[in-house]
């Protein structure tokens, strides 16, 4: 319970798939309370037929532990559609018996269930058919629905239905807000990767053309540098009671030998062992000669160190309409902006070399591009294209 | 546990909150409409009761004020930038109307018009108000249940229904909230993913024009750039048959790398704080958010996603990938930390302490794996002693 409730509290770390075992977890904890605190009682306030005092238990008592063992196989995406049924009859099950409503509340708590699972198809399908049974199930049995107002016998049930239907189309309008707010972070996130990325490999490439200027031997090549790996994962395994059955001296000989290998080559040789494999395909995005995981973290780790950029005011913004309020500004920026990607060393060249600078063409085309509206609007670039010339002859 | 320098966090968290508010803004619009269309049914379901009219003027006076107050703080944002206040006028106006709705109409369907508040307000997704809204709907549910049993006549007072009735309410409070709770987590998480990365972005920029110069041995020169661009509006101003207007912020621009903004200020009276603060955008010597914002520009070619792919499920580079075998994890953490106590060309080299400092930070939260980040806490005499030295001449990486 306690490890469900710490899963709970750093529910944002979790995969998609662990957050809905933990949410079907937790919708097992409440379905079983709450089936065990409302149907006993149900039967003594329920004048029910001893085969449903029978079958009711009974069904739930098999739904619920349907859902437990699909949990149990990992497979939650089953389990939550079983907790769902299981509420769905629970709620059937009461808006048949006589105490209609508390029956009918019902309807909102399996409606919080499948909105509970965030998990939009789900919440229409499940969703919708309850709502729509929920408005057929007011229509047919208004006489039994409770209300003070027998002079008006059509409103109680009216207000009943538009609740209700109002309830799901409200949460309706949340998942596609949701959604559409994700989607939109997610396409951010997407491009800032891309460009982050493309950074990387600048980065990588300048690093490589260094050692190779300044004359540096490969690192993995030193005898010194395997001494201290194996030095430090020696204590790392004894001080962290790591228990290693492999001969680890080994492992890190065959890390440091896969630097000369092509890995791709070794995973498809069918003579090479499972074990041989598994260690090549794991240690592939820790090699030190290529652009993998190990050097995205060790430029984080630089980074970390790093100012960033000084500004407060609109630190993420790069749309010259939000950053600049006045035409002035932008024209500024844009002339600041051509000078700079026609002067510096923006691009890599054909060789793969970080030396090339954008030509007029280039920058126009780029300024063209769909792209470039994540930084310039409409009139940012036909101001450009309008004063094509005074660009290229006066900056 | 997170050892980010004060005020770079500060500057995140901030970020956060601009990204909050902006999504928060876009919500008050749905709200509103959802109240506007609320509007009709609510009236004439008052109507039909026989309210006197004087008094379904006051529910829609109500409405109609709590959709101008949204409009009022989404439209003037620059005046009323804190729409929190927004969201709990909206939350405190809609549960009134529902209390009123309550004791006017005194039947049991009008009820559930707390449950329609709920998820209307819980569109908002934040943290403050989901709070308030769970706690209003509980304790006035159990208030109307409980004090009010001529709400839900002909069923007598603390009957099995009414404990049902609660326990049903308490269930749906108790479940919506922990929904609230992960969804918010999560929604908090997925800005602070997109700001952490944006912030990485600028970093990687500096560190390529860091590296650039040191390569190259070539730095940017600004007075070049600020001559070219002045030769380039007078010619353009005269051109147009404009006033030239550039040339007094061009002046600023320079001045922004060594004078204060008070300094600037006195020296050009016209020119307010926000005004400054937006030409140092503009700045190339100290600031260079123009020249990191044309780098960013220049790699901006086939970024656009192309397949629907959620990246915010798929996890970072780390060195604590589940499916990785311990003793993987381990030699690729021992290499990890190696190159990071050795000296680079681009970087210096880092100490024990500064390595541990930087692994329990934020920007490497769950990158390693716990075990072996204990191993470095508990044995800092080892590492801090062991002879990284013998390799820092030869490490390039």
């Amino acid at each position: 319970m306690r490890e469900l409730m710490e899963k709970v509290k750093n529910s944002e770390f979790l995969t998609l798939n662990e957050a809905l075992k933990v949410k079907v977890y937790l919708i097992m904890i409440f379905l079983l309370f709450f089936g065990l605190l409302t149907i006993p009682i149900s039967f003594f306030i329920e004048d029910l037929a001893l085969s449903l005092r029978i079958v009711v238990p009974l069904v739930y008592v098999s739904l619920f532990g349907i859902t437990f063992i699909m949990l149990m196989l990992n497979r939650s995406r089953i389990a939550m559609h079983f907790s769902m049924y299981t509420f769905i009859g629970l709620t059937i099950y009461y808006v048949s018996g006589t105490g209609q409503l508390y029956g009918y509340f019902l309807f909102f708590i399996t409606l919080t269930v499948i909105i509970f699972y965030q998990d939009i198809t789900t919440y229409i399908l499940y969703g919708g058919i309850l709502t729509a049974y929920g408005v057929y199930y007011i229509q047919a049995s208004e006489s039994l629905l409770v209300d003070p107002h027998p002079s008006l016998p059509q409103v109680g049930p009216a207000i009943y239905q538009a609740i209700l239907i109002g309830f799901f189309l409200v949460y309706l309008i949340q998942f596609i807000l949701t959604d559409s707010i994700n989607e939109n972070l997610n396409q951010d996130y997407i491009r800032t990767k891309k460009t982050n990325n493309r950074y990387k490999s600048y980065l990588y490439r300048y690093i490589t053309d260094l050692e190779n200027r300044d004359g540096f031997s490969p690192i993995q090549d030193n005898p010194q540098f395997h001494i201290t790996i194996k030095e430090i994962s020696k204590t790392i395994i004894e001080e962290g009671n790591f228990n290693i059955e492999d001969d680890f001296e080994e492992v890190i000989e065959f890390y440091f030998f896969l630097h000369r290998q092509d890995i791709q080559k070794i995973l498809k040789r069918d003579k090479i062992a499972e074990e041989v494999k598994t260690y090549a395909y794991q240690f592939q995005k820790y090699l030190i000669n290529s652009l993998n995981e190990l050097d995205s973290l060790l430029f984080r780790a630089v980074c970390h160190h790093k100012e960033g950029i000084k500004d407060k005011l609109n630190r993420y913004e790069y749309r010259f309409d939000t950053i600049f309020s006045n035409k002035t500004n932008r024209i500024l920026g844009l002339a600041i902006m051509y000078k700079f990607l026609t002067t510096e060393i923006t691009q890599l060249d054909k060789w793969g070399r970080v030396q090339k600078v954008l030509s007029h063409q280039e920058l126009k085309a780029l300024f063209q591009s769909k792209e470039i509206r994540e930084i310039l609007s409409f009139e940012d670039i036909n101001f450009f294209l309008k004063n094509e010339n005074f660009f290229k002859d006066d900056l | 546990m997170f050892s980010q320098g004060k005020q770079q966090t500060k500057e995140l968290e901030n970020q956060i909150y601009r990204l909050e508010l902006k999504h928060l803004r876009k919500k008050t619009i749905f709200v509103s409409v959802i109240l506007f269309v609320l509007i009709f049914p609510t009236v004439l379901i008052l109507f039909l009761f026989d309210i006197p009219l004087l008094d379904i003027f006051v529910y829609f006076l109500v409405f109609t004020l709590i959709i101008t107050i949204n409009s009022i703080f989404y439209f003037y944002r620059n005046l009323l930038p804190n729409i929190y206040l927004s969201m709990y006028i909206t939350t405190f106006g809609l549960y009134v109307i529902s209390f009123a709705l309550i004791l006017d109409i005194q039947s049991a369907s009008i009820f559930t018009v707390l449950f329609l508040s709920y998820a209307i307000i819980s569109l908002y997704q934040e943290v403050r108000v989901a709070i308030l809204n769970n706690i209003i709907l509980l304790i006035s549910g159990i208030v109307f249940i409980l004090l009010f049993p001529i709400l839900f006549e002909p069923v007598d007072t603390l009957t099995p229904s009414s404990f049902f009735m609660v326990f049903i309410l308490v269930i749906f409070v108790a479940l919506l909230s922990i929904t609230s709770f992960i969804l918010i987590k999560r929604k908090r998480h997925y800005y602070r993913q997109v700001v952490d990365l944006k912030e990485q972005e600028y970093k990687h920029t500096q560190m390529i024009f860091d590296i650039q110069k040191y390569y190259t041995g070539e730095t940017l020169d600004a007075e070049l750039y600020y001559s070219h661009i002045e030769k380039f509006t007078d010619y353009l101003s005269e051109q147009i048959g404009i006033e030239n207007v550039f040339s007094e912020r061009l002046q600023i621009i320079k001045a922004l790398a060594e004078s204060s903004n008070e300094e600037i200020q006195k020296s050009f009276p016209e020119y307010k704080t926000g005004d400054i603060e937006e030409l140092k955008q503009l700045e190339l010597k100290v600031y260079k958010k123009i020249a990191y914002l044309s780098f960013k520009a220049a790699q901006l070619k086939d970024i656009q996603p192309k397949t629907r792919e959620f990246l915010f499920e798929k996890n970072i580079e780390s060195l604590n990938h589940r499916d990785d075998l311990p003793l993987v994890k381990i030699i690729a953490f021992s290499v990890f930390y190696t190159l990071l106590r050795a000296k680079k060309p681009y970087a210096k080299a880092m100490s024990h302490a500064e390595v541990v400092s930087l692994l329990q930070s934020r920007d490497f939260y769950n990158l390693v794996d716990d075990r072996i980040l204990n191993v470095l806490i508990y044995n800092q005499e080892y590492f801090e002693k062991l002879d990284i030295h013998a390799i820092t001449e030869v490490v390039s990486k």
